[in-house]
C-alpha cells in the first residue's frame, strides 16, 4: 500500500481517482486542485507518489511537476491526463515524471500506472 | 481571411478527423454512443455563429478551454448537461451527488477528455505540441458563453477561422455544440502537408 496525493482541478476526477486507488489497496494522502495546495499537501503528508493532472486552472502540470521536484528531487509523480501527444509525454518524462496514465482510465489502468510509477 | 486551398484542406481534414475522435472519447467518458452530425468552417465570424448570437435563454452549460493560438467552446443544454454529468460520474455517484456545480465540473472534465484528441490533430498540423488550459465552465445563455469566448479577440488577437461541430447522441436529444476558434497566427503556421 502506498500513500498517494491526488492533484487535479476537477473534484469528480479526484473522487474517481481516489476510489480507484483505494480499490487497489492504496491510501489517499490528500487532494489538491492547484500548485499551492499540492505543495502544501506534499509537505504535510510526504506521499509516496503524486498523481498529477496536466491541464489545470492557472498553471499547467509542467509547472507543478517542476515545483514538486524542486522541493523533493526524489518525488514520484505520475501524470494523469487526456493529453496523449508524444512530444508532451517525452517532455514530461525528461523533466522527471515517473509515468503517464491517459484519461479516461479504468481502475486497472490507473493501478498499473501507479505501480510502475512507484517502481520507477 | 483567405486560406490557400492546401492549407484549408489540411485544416478541414484535421478538424473533421478530430471531431470523430471527440465523439469517440465522449462516448467512452459518458458510456453513451456519440457521433458527428456536422462540421462547418467559417472564415467570417458572424457566419456560422448567427444562431448562437441570437440565443439568449440562460440555460446552457458552457466549457471554454484555451490553447496557444486558439480555444474551444463546448455548449450543451441544461438537461443534457445533467445527463452528461451523471454519466461521467457514474462510478462515484454517491460521493459527488451533492457537489456544488457538479454539472459544470463534469462538463469541464468531459470537455478536456474529448478535446485533447482534436488538439493533437491541430498540434500535428501546426507542427508543435500543445497543452490545453483548465476549463472555465458555467451556466448561461449561448450568446453569453460565446461573448466570453470571443472576448480575447476584442483585446488584440485576430480570429481567422471558426469551426462549428455538432455532436449527437440518441440518448441526448439536444446533443453538444463544439466551436473551435483559431487565431491568424495559428492558421499561418498550418502545414499544408500535415
Amino acid at each position: 500500500m502506498a500513500k498517494i496525493l491526488i492533484v487535479d482541478d476537477c473534484p469528480i476526477t479526484r473522487a474517481i481517482i481516489g476510489d480507484f486507488l483505494q480499490l487497489s489497496g492504496h491510501q489517499v494522502a490528500g487532494e489538491a486542485e492547484n500548485q499551492a495546495q499540492a505543495l502544501a499537501a506534499y509537505a504535510a503528508q510526504k506521499p509516496d507518489l503524486v498523481t498529477l493532472d496536466l491541464s489545470m486552472g492557472e498553471e499547467d502540470g509542467f509547472a507543478v511537476l517542476r515545483a514538486l521536484l524542486a522541493v523533493d528531487p526524489k518525488a514520484k509523480v505520475v501524470v494523469v491526463s487526456a493529453n496523449t501527444q508524444a512530444d508532451i509525454y517525452e517532455q514530461l518524462i525528461a523533466q522527471g515524471a515517473r509515468g503517464f496514465v491517459p484519461k479516461p482510465f479504468s481502475a486497472d489502468a490507473l493501478a498499473s500506472g501507479v505501480a510502475k510509477g512507484l517502481a520507477a | 481571411m483567405t486560406l490557400s486551398d492546401p492549407a484549408r484542406l489540411a485544416l478541414e481534414s484535421a478538424v473533421a478527423a478530430g471531431a470523430k475522435d471527440c465523439a469517440a472519447k465522449l462516448g467512452t467518458a459518458t458510456g453513451r454512443e456519440w457521433g458527428v452530425d456536422g462540421v462547418a468552417l467559417s472564415l467570417e465570424e458572424p457566419g456560422a455563429l448567427a444562431d448562437l448570437h441570437a440565443s439568449v435563454a440562460g440555460d446552457h452549460y458552457g466549457a471554454h478551454l484555451t490553447f496557444p493560438g486558439g480555444s474551444f467552446l463546448v455548449l450543451c443544454g441544461g438537461k443534457d448537461g445533467y445527463l452528461i454529468a451523471s454519466a461521467f460520474a457514474r462510478d462515484v455517484h454517491e460521493r459527488v451527488e451533492s457537489l456544488p456545480k457538479r454539472e459544470a465540473h463534469a462538463l469541464g472534465e468531459v470537455a478536456n477528455i474529448m478535446l485533447n484528441p482534436l488538439l493533437e490533430r491541430l498540434a500535428k498540423a501546426r507542427g508543435a505540441g500543445l497543452i490545453i488550459s483548465g476549463p472555465r465552465t458555467g451556466l448561461a445563455s449561448r450568446r453569453d458563453h460565446l461573448s466570453k469566448a470571443l472576448a480575447r479577440y476584442r483585446d488584440g488577437a485576430e480570429l481567422a477561422a471558426t469551426f462549428l461541430v455538432k455532436l449527437a447522441s440518441r440518448s441526448l436529444p439536444g446533443g453538444c455544440l463544439l466551436l473551435v476558434f483559431l487565431d491568424r497566427d495559428f492558421i499561418e503556421k498550418i502545414s499544408p502537408g500535415a
